[in-house]
Order: structure tokens, then C-alpha cells, then sequence
């Protein structure tokens, strides 16, 4: 069975790599530019993984995470923080919130790959 | 009362006791109880005289209230004890002082020409004051042995007192001719008749109060009935007059003697600083009730100098009337006592042994200088008494005890400038002190002492009407015309006033001498230059056979061997006598000072040791130790200020560096952002070209095409980071007066092409009014295409337009550009020129962020402004608005501005 | 800063009392008592002056006391 992957990312080229890599995985990816459209998508599709960028328009990664975390539909969504600022205060408030990885940009490839399939296998 | 001879028996019984408590406390020195704090507050008490004892009475029953002050003075002294009296106990042992005179000689370069001014102005001052002791002992002799009326064994009596007095004061008084030594027999009687006269007059008190009245309620309605109505009696002679006791109770040379002189624990001074008063207290409690009831019970007419002996009298306690006799006595006898030691001192110090110095000048000092000191104090102890009988026989005998006592009282108060001048006014010199004494003496002889003495007289009386030589403004009660102040209060005003006047002017007019400013020094800090402090500067030599046949003369061989034994031992010296060095023979020169005053001992060491040489650079040394140690200390206290700002200005740099360290944290870590989002892509793709080969062409190229454009957007965003922190440093942009217009033209071009493929309509509206600002024409220009190009990349309108429009108003040139987009929303509003900030819209546009941070920077470094027009409704508005200027002159200014914004503000 | 001893401050208050206590004595403040009042039967005036007359004793006491402690502890 194939990972469900919602990707929460306003940069056009990251968020197309992102789906390039993953579909290559065999994953079933869809794709939210900014935090609001990304919990829409998330209570439509309720993914395996998602993959939340920190600095997204409207609604912040962090702030989709603790609505993810508190919702007791989507609570079971595996969620992968992506960030460019890769300070260490931004991993503690990651764990702090309950996410389950935690990868700074710019990422390999395999990586992401990688995290997601286990994430997905866990779900 | 019984007969006359019990009254004499109970006298002489008495007058034996003392002798006795005298001769045993002599033999006793150094005893117990004699060193203690009691024994010494209680000879203080040798101030209330038979002044106080009867004539107190005498004042209350004709004054009122007066009669306090004479004891709120000495009151108000002693609790400010700690600023004078225990600075005048310290000079005095540091300098072995022997009388008010030495002292202040002493101070003001050891002149034995000062000395013997203040012992003249003693002895004028005392004369009467004794007389009116003597007055008050035959008087009461008189009153109580009931025999008023035989006038003619007033004098006998008066003579016999006197010469009893004069025999104990020689036996008790004159033993030693050390100040050092203290007269315990004399201060042992004295303290035993503080005990006597309190007891005494507290015993007719209660007399007054519960036998003859019925109790406090009708004393108080006697006292009502009987004083002046209250309102009356506080004007300027009430201030006068406890200025008057103040200034008395530290100059009258009794009170130095057993104040100063006799104190042998500067410690005993503390108790006696309210132990003294609360005695005066006690003293004054009975006073008023004693003259009330007299005044209501006595016969009209009776003598209220003498309430205290005839009040009991009339209320038959005999035994009470006894009491208070010897009381008086007590009062009278222990004034006299302490007055002719103290003057006699004074006398054979300050007149009869300079006169000697002087006959034998150029000689060595001959003879028994000890012998002859004792001897001639002797004689003075006897002049000084017949003077006191001589004025009681023949001077004025209409005045009452108190005013007699006030003459005195003022007569020593001239010494008071002096006396003040020398403990706290560096700068008061010889000339200043003479000056003020003898003019304040002359006022006080002419004004008050004359008058009283010569009040019978014909020619006086002339003198008193019109004026010496007919001029009416030397009249001796109105001086200058001035006739509002009573006489005592007239001559207090005239002498003290003149007294100062002439100190602080002849203190002004010339320069302390070396002497004079080594003693200024060491009284005027005698808190601090300690005993041995300026007396290494005094330099002589003598051998130390010479000195010790001077020391011999004057103190006795066995004293003087003690002193020479002594220093040696003290300052590990194995000979006998010690080396005549400079130390030692200043140390000599002190110690004979105690028996012949520091005049005397300085004009004798001089014989034998040659003059002193001060050397006058540690002398200035010295005198300016306490200033340099003042200015130390404010030094000190100015540096730690010093410290206490750096600190706090390093504080708020460092408070201003943190936050500027957190904001370039926070840069950092955009621009970290900023950075790492093309990479993203960037490696992401070129990771997939690289590992996937059978990806397509078109995808691979549109991958490619991705890689290129994020390579790019990252090659302007390291070119706009280098920007903004140029422009933030404001280098590489000379600022000249050019024209706002040229660089919007310019820019207005520039974006022409950029609106035409975005099909926006630019309406432009400029003011023909020609303007020049300072600034720089590149950089203004990239301010306006950068607003201009935002305006056009973020209009997203149907029909697209931006509307550029240019005004002059209140000196500022503004440019309004304005879209008919959207807008900007309230939340982006307050953003926008934040950096890294694109607004929350999703664009293709793939700027940094930069682009408004920039713009507005530049615009404040030519004192300008970038801001987005709240007003706008549709679509948004910004201004840019530019000082106009029209000259170059404020350049400066512009440039001050450049540099001194705040780093906060430009990172 | 200059620290303010309790000898330093107690000297201060050695020089004050005595003019303070002058003042109190002298017009127009005594003024102020010497009227016909009385208290329990004895003139104002006169028990004003005791009264004032008894705590400056009493200051002098206190003052004298606290002046010798201090002297004792304070180094110089």
C-alpha cells in the first residue's frame, strides 16, 4: 500500500521536487501552499506523512502542528517539520510539539525519501 | 534668730570642713571618686554663684522669667559640647594651657602682649564679680545674725571673709605651678559646696512651697499675682542675655580653670553635658516660687537679693534660714576660690613673668623663676581680694547682685571672638585678636564698667547727659545716637559688634607668620595633627646642661629631673639626660608652657636655645595636610562618581551591543533562510538530474530551467544583502545638491518597459516648482524604481495603473506613488519595510525582501522618508518625501546625521 | 560616596540641637507661650520654658550617650 504524503510548502520548485522524489518512491503525494490550506487538505485526505514547512503564509508550521496534535481526527498524522532556519531552538519547539522528524533545508533527497517511507510504514 | 555668734560658729564649723575635705583630698591625689565624672560636673557647677543663690531670687521677683537665662545659655553650650568645649579639652592637653589667656596667646603665635590683654580684661571683669560675693556673704551675715542695722561691722566682716578666703585659696591653690597638676583639695571642697548650695536652696524651695504656701496650686497663683504679665520680658534682651551666659560660661576664666584646665579625662565631658544643665535645672526649679512667696508674704520693701534667708526667717524655720546661709556662703566662697586661682595664674604668667623676662633681657633667665612664680601668686590672690573689698567699700552699692554679675559677664565675653576665631578660623591672626580685644574692652569700660562705677560722680553724670566734649553721639548709654536698646543690651551690641569687626578685619590685613600659622594649625585641627603634629618644624639648640638648669628654675629639680629621666627612657636613650634635639627642647618648651603659660616657656627657651626656625615649606606642609586630605577624599569620591557612570554608560553599551548582537543574530539567521531556500531547490533537482537517467528531456530541461532561475534569485540576494549594508553604512554615496525631479525621470524611465509588459498605465503629475535636495542621484533613483517596480509587479488590478505625482510643501519635496490594486493589508502595513518581509500574498515575484528596507534607508540618510500612506482606500500609496534644500551650507549637518544614527537603528 | 557614620551624622546633630534648642527659646516661638493661659493653674510660658528646658537636658543625655558609643566603635 502507498504512502498518503501531503506536502505544506509555499515554494513552488521545492514543493515540485519534493512530489518529483516521492512519487518516484511510489508515494501518493498532494501538495498546500500556505498552513490554512494545508489542515483543509489534511481533514480531506488524512495523509500517512506530512510534510510541514516552519515559514509558511497565513498559518505557520508550528501553528498546524499543535492544530494537528490537538485535533483528534488528523492526531495520528506523522509529521515531518521542514525548516531553512535549522536553529536548534526551532528542533526543541519541533519535538516539544509533538512532530516526528526533523529536517533542515537544503535536504538530500534520499533523506527525505528515507524519512518518509519510515514514517509512512509506522502509520 | 539666735544670736550672731551661732551664725559665726556654724561658718567657721563649715569653713573648717572644707579646709579638712580640701587638705585630706590634696593628700589622696588621683583617688577614686576624686577623677570622677560627678566630681567634675559638680565643680563646673562653681557658675552659680551667690548670683544665683540669692540674687537669682532678687531678678525673678523684679523680672519675671529673666532669671532663666542666665542658665538656658550655659545649657545650650553644653549640648553642643561636642563641636567646642571637647575641642578646647583636647588643644588644652595637647599644649598644656593654663588659663583662658595662654590659650589664647597661645594660638596666635604665643604673644605675651595677647596674654596679658585678656588677663587685664579678666581682672576688670572679676573685680566687681567678687565684690559682689563678698557683698552677698556680709549681707546675709547681716540678715541672718539679725543685726541689719549695724552698718558699721559690714566691712570688718566683708575684710575677715576675705582674708579667709585668700588663706585657703594659697594653701589649696598655689601648691604646684603645673597646669598638669590638677587641685584636687580645691576641686573636692568646690564639689562638696555644689552639694550644699543645691541642697540648700531645694530645702527653701520646699520651705516656700509646702510651709508657707499651700502647695504647687498656690504658688502658681502667687507667681500669677506677683510677675510681670507674661507678655512682657521677650524681646532683645532675653535673646541678649542667653547669648550672654553662653558666651560666660565657656570665658570667665573660673569656668576655664575647672571646665578646661582641671578636666583630666576628656571622657568626663560627656556626662557633664547634661549632667551640668539638669544641676541648673534643679538650681532654677524653686526660684520663681521662692520670689513669689516672698514678694506675697514679706513686708513691702524688703530686699529681694535676700528672699532666700529671709523667707524662712518669717516662717520661723530657722534651722532652714541656716541651711540656706551656708549655701550662700557655699555659692560665694567656691567662686571666689576658683576666680583668684585661675587669675592669679593668669597674673604671675601673662604679666609679672614677662615684665621679669623683659628686665633681664639679653640675660640667661636667673634666679628661682619657680619661687618667684608661687610667690607673686600669691601676692595676686591677695590684691585680687582687697580689690574685690576695696570696690565693695567704695564702688557703686545701688545696683542689685544680677546686674552686677551681668557687667562682669560681658566684660569677658570679649574674649569670645578670639576664643572662636582661634578653634575654627584658620586664617585668624595676632593682629586681628588684639585688634577686636582692646577696641571691644574699651566700648565694654566705656559703655557699661565706667558708668557703673562713676554713677555718683558729677563730671560722669555731665559726660552721660551731653557727651564728652559736648558730642552727644559719644554718649556712653547712646552711642551714635542709637537710645532703643537698654543699657547692658546698648553695650553688648557696640562692644561685640566692634570686637568682631576689628578681628575679622585685622585678621584679613596681613598674613599669618610662621608661628602663628604652626599654632593656627595645630588648635584649629586639633582633631588631627595630634600632639607631636607640627612640632618637628620647630628647630633650636641648646645643650641639655643648659636646658635642665633653665627646667630646674622654673619647675623645681626634682620635676625637672623627671621630665629629662622620663624622655630619655621613652625614647630608648641610654645616657641620663636625654638629646638636646629639636624634639626634645619643643617637648621642654610644652612642659614649661604648663607652669609659665607658652609665651613665657617660648621667650625662656629662646634665651637659652636661640629663636626658632620654622621651616616654613613643612609648615605649609602641614597647614595644608588637612586640605590635601579634603580634597583626597573628594578626589576619591569624584573618581568613584567617575567609575559609577562608566560603569552604567558601559551597562547600557553593553545593553545596546547585545541587542544589536541579537539583531544581527536574527539577520543572520534571514539570511541564512533566505539563502538556504534557492539551494533547496537548487540541490533537490540537480540530485534528481543526477541519479534519474531516464527522465525525459522537456523535464529535464524544465528542471534545469528551475536550477538556472533559483541560481540567479540567489545571486541577487547576496547582491542586495551587500547593498543594504552599504547603504547602511552610507559609503560609496557622496551626497550633492541635485534635483529630486532628474532621478524620478530617470527611474520613471527605467520602469517603462517593465509596465508595458505588465500592461500597467503610469499617469504622472509633476509640480513645476523647481527644487534641490541633497542627496545622491544614483541611489535616489534606485529608491524610485524600486517603489515604482513594486507598484507595478504587485498591482494586480484589471485594468492596472499607477499614478506618480510630485508636491513642495513645508520644505519637504514629496512623491507620491499610488496603485489601483488591492492594497495592502493592515497586518503587511506594519511589515513591509522590515527586511526579508514580501507580504503574505503569494507572487512569482522572487525578490529578497529587501528591496523597501533599502529604499527607506536610503531615503533617511538624506533626511527624508519612504512610508505607505494610511489613507489610501484602494489600491496602495507610498510617499517618498525629501528635505528641500537650497544651499550646501548644512552639509555638515547632513553628514553629522550620517554618522551618528544609532546601529540599532541601521542593521 | 561619602557613607554617612553614625558618628558622622551624630556629629551633625551635636551642632543642630543646641541652635534648634536656642530657637525654641527665643521670639518670636517663646512669644507664641507668653500669653495669659495657663496650665493647671501655672502661666504657659513657664511651663513651656521647663518642658523645652527638660528635653534639651534629655537630648544632651542621649546625644552624649550615643556619642561616646560611637566614638568607641568608630575606627579613627
Amino acid at each position: 500500500m502507498s504512502v498518503n504524503v501531503l506536502i505544506a510548502e509555499d515554494e513552488q520548485n521545492i514543493a515540485e521536487s519534493l512530489r518529483f522524489i516521492l512519487e518516484q518512491a511510489g508515494c501518493d503525494v498532494r501538495h498546500a501552499l500556505d498552513g490554512e490550506e494545508a489542515l483543509k487538505e489534511a481533514r480531506i485526505s488524512t495523509p500517512d506523512v506530512l510534510i510541514l514547512d516552519v515559514m509558511l503564509p497565513s498559518l505557520n508550521g508550528f501553528d498546524v502542528l499543535k492544530t494537528v496534535r490537538s485535533d483528534s481526527d488528523l492526531t495520528d498524522i506523522a509529521v515531518l517539520i521542514l525548516t531553512a532556519k535549522g536553529q536548534s531552538h526551532d528542533r526543541k519547539t519541533a519535538d516539544a510539539l509533538g512532530a516526528d522528524a526533523f529536517v533542515t533545508k537544503p535536504f538530500s533527497n534520499s533523506e527525505i525519501v528515507t524519512e518518509v517511507l519510515r514514517l509512512g510504514a509506522k502509520s | 534668730m539666735s544670736s550672731l555668734n551661732v551664725v559665726i560658729l556654724a561658718a567657721l564649723g563649715y569653713a573648717v570642713v572644707l579646709f579638712l575635705v580640701a587638705f585630706i583630698s590634696d593628700r589622696s591625689t588621683r583617688s577614686g571618686w576624686l577623677s570622677s565624672p560627678l566630681v567634675y560636673t559638680l565643680s563646673i557647677s562653681v557658675y552659680c554663684t551667690s548670683w544665683t543663690f540669692y540674687g537669682a531670687v532678687g531678678s525673678a521677683a523684679r523680672n519675671g522669667l529673666e532669671f532663666a537665662t542666665i542658665y538656658i545659655g550655659p545649657t545650650l553650650v553644653f549640648l553642643g559640647f561636642y563641636s567646642v568645649l571637647r575641642k578646647l579639652l583636647r588643644i588644652r592637653r595637647e599644649n598644656n594651657i593654663t588659663s583662658i589667656a595662654d590659650f589664647i596667646s597661645s594660638r596666635y603665635g604665643k604673644s605675651d602682649l595677647i596674654a596679658a590683654t585678656v588677663t587685664i580684661i579678666a581682672v576688670f571683669g572679676a573685680a566687681p564679680y567678687i565684690a559682689l560675693q563678698l557683698k552677698a556673704i556680709t549681707t546675709s551675715f547681716q540678715v541672718i545674725g539679725g543685726s541689719s542695722d549695724t552698718v558699721g561691722s559690714a566691712p570688718i566682716t566683708a575684710l575677715w571673709v576675705a582674708a579667709g578666703l585668700a588663706l585657703f585659696t594659697i594653701i589649696f591653690g598655689t601648691r604646684s605651678i603645673d597646669a598638669n597638676e590638677r587641685h584636687y583639695g580645691v576641686v573636692a571642697a568646690i564639689a562638696v559646696e555644689a552639694i550644699v548650695k543645691l541642697v540648700a536652696l531645694i530645702g527653701v524651695g520646699l520651705v516656700a512651697v509646702y510651709h508657707v504656701a499651700d502647695g504647687p496650686q498656690d504658688i502658681f497663683n502667687r507667681i500669677a499675682e506677683t510677675m510681670p504679665p507674661p507678655e512682657e520680658g521677650f524681646g532683645v534682651r532675653w535673646i541678649g542675655l542667653i547669648l550672654l551666659s553662653g558666651t560666660a560660661v565657656l570665658c570667665l576664666p573660673r569656668q576655664f580653670q575647672v571646665t578646661v584646665v582641671e578636666n583630666d579625662n576628656e571622657r568626663h565631658l560627656f556626662t557633664a553635658a547634661w549632667l551640668f544643665p539638669l544641676y541648673l535645672f534643679l538650681m532654677s526649679l524653686f526660684i520663681l516660687p521662692i520670689a513669689a512667696v516672698g514678694a506675697t508674704t514679706l513686708p513691702p520693701g524688703s530686699n529681694p537679693d535676700m528672699f532666700v534667708l529671709t523667707m524662712p526667717l518669717a516662717a520661723g524655720r530657722d534651722d532652714i534660714a541656716l541651711l540656706a546661709f551656708l549655701g550662700g556662703f557655699s555659692s560665694a566662697t567656691s567662686m571666689v576660690i576658683v576666680s583668684c586661682i585661675a587669675l592669679s595664674t593668669m597674673i604671675s604668667n601673662h604679666i609679672v613673668m614677662p615684665l621679669t623676662l623683659r628686665r633681664t633681657a639679653g640675660l640667661s633667665v636667673d634666679g628661682d623663676v619657680r619661687g618667684l612664680l608661687l610667690k607673686s601668686r600669691r601676692i595676686a590672690i591677695c590684691g585680687i581680694l582687697f580689690v574685690g573689698f576695696l570696690y565693695l567699700e567704695f564702688g557703686p552699692q545701688s545696683a542689685g547682685l544680677a546686674s552686677i554679675g551681668l557687667v562682669a559677664f560681658l566684660g569677658v565675653a570679649q574674649v569670645l571672638p578670639a576664643l572662636l576665631g582661634a578653634l575654627f578660623w584658620p586664617r585668624a591672626n595676632r593682629r586681628g585678636a588684639m585688634l577686636g580685644l582692646s577696641v571691644g574692652f574699651a566700648i565694654w569700660t566705656y559703655t557699661l564698667l565706667l558708668p557703673g562705677l562713676l554713677a555718683d560722680a558729677k563730671w560722669w553724670q555731665q559726660v552721660a547727659q551731653v557727651g564728652p566734649f559736648g558730642i552727644e553721639a559719644l554718649r556712653p548709654d547712646a552711642l551714635f545716637g542709637l537710645t532703643s536698646l537698654d543699657p547692658l543690651m546698648h553695650a553688648f551690641f557696640w562692644s561685640i559688634s566692634a570686637n568682631v569687626f576689628f578681628f575679622v578685619l585685622g585678621s584679613l590685613s596681613r598674613d599669618l607668620n610662621p608661628l602663628e600659622q604652626l599654632q593656627s594649625t595645630l588648635f584649629v585641627d586639633a582633631f588631627r595633627s595630634g600632639s607631636e603634629g607640627g612640632q618637628r618644624l620647630v628647630g633650636r639648640a641648646a645643650s641639655a646642661d643648659t636646658l635642665f638648669d633653665l627646667a630646674q628654675r622654673v619647675m623645681g629639680a626634682n620635676q625637672a629631673y623627671g621630665i629629662f629621666r622620663n624622655y630619655a627612657q621613652a625614647h630608648n636613650q641610654k645616657a641620663e639626660f636625654p638629646v638636646p634635639d629639636d624634639a626634645f627642647i619643643n617637648h621642654l618648651e610644652r612642659r614649661m608652657a604648663s607652669s609659665v603659660g607658652a609665651a613665657s616657656a617660648r621667650a625662656m627657651i629662646s634665651r637659652v636655645a636661640g629663636g626658632e626656625r620654622i621651616s616654613l615649606d613643612e609648615l605649609v606642609e602641614i597647614a595644608d595636610e588637612t586640605a590635601r586630605l579634603m580634597e583626597y577624599s573628594t578626589r576619591i569620591e569624584q573618581k568613584s562618581r567617575e567609575i559609577e557612570e562608566t560603569a552604567s554608560k558601559l551597562k547600557s553599551a553593553n545593553e545596546r551591543l547585545v541587542q544589536i548582537d541579537a539583531q544581527k543574530d536574527e539577520f543572520l539567521s534571514q539570511v541564512s533562510h533566505e539563502l538556504r531556500t534557492p539551494m533547496t531547490s537548487i540541490r533537490s533537482f540537480s540530485e534528481i538530474l543526477a541519479q534519474n537517467n531516464r527522465i525525459d528531456d522537456d523535464k529535464s530541461r524544465y528542471f534545469m530551467d528551475i536550477i538556472h532561475d533559483e541560481s540567479v534569485r540567489l545571486t541577487r540576494l547576496l547582491d542586495e544583502i551587500l547593498d543594504i549594508g552599504a547603504v547602511e553604512r552610507g559609503d560609496d554615496f557622496p551626497v550633492t545638491l541635485i534635483d529630486p525631479m532628474v532621478a524620478l525621470k530617470r527611474a520613471v524611465d527605467a520602469c517603462r518597459g517593465l509596465a508595458a509588459s505588465a500592461n500597467v498605465t503610469i499617469i504622472e503629475e509633476y509640480t513645476d516648482q523647481p527644487t534641490t535636495t541633497l542627496a545622491n542621484q544614483d541611489r535616489l533613483t534606485q529608491v524610485f524604481i524600486n517603489i515604482i517596480s513594486n507598484a507595478i509587479k504587485y498591482n494586480d488590478a484589471v485594468n492596472p495603473k499607477i499614478e506618480i505625482d510630485t508636491s513642495v510643501a513645508a520644505g519637504t519635496f514629496h512623491t507620491s506613488v499610488s496603485d489601483n490594486g488591492s492594497g495592502i493589508s493592515e497586518h503587511d502595513a506594519t511589515l513591509i519595510f522590515d527586511k526579508f518581509s514580501r507580504g503574505s500574498k503569494p507572487t512569482n515575484e522572487k525578490g529578497a525582501g529587501l528591496g523597501l528596507a533599502i529604499s527607506r534607508t536610503i531615503a533617511r540618510k538624506f533626511g527624508g522618508d519612504v512610508v505607505l500612506s494610511p489613507k489610501s482606500k484602494t489600491g496602495a500609496q507610498f510617499i517618498i518625501t525629501l528635505p528641500i534644500t537650497s544651499e550646501l551650507h548644512n552639509q555638515s549637518n547632513m553628514e553629522d546625521a550620517l554618522y551618528t544614527k544609532p546601529l540599532t537603528e541601521s542593521i | 560616596m561619602t557613607k554617612l557614620t553614625p558618628l558622622r551624622r551624630l556629629k551633625d546633630i551635636a551642632v543642630i540641637a543646641p541652635i534648634f534648642g536656642f530657637l525654641l527659646l527665643i521670639p518670636p516661638v517663646i512669644g507664641l507661650f507668653a500669653t495669659e493661659a495657663t496650665v493647671f493653674g501655672a502661666p504657659l510660658v513657664l511651663v513651656y520654658l521647663f518642658v523645652i528646658w527638660l528635653a534639651l537636658i534629655l537630648i544632651a543625655a542621649i546625644l552624649s550617650q550615643r556619642l561616646s558609643k560611637a566614638e568607641r566603635d568608630d575606627p579613627k
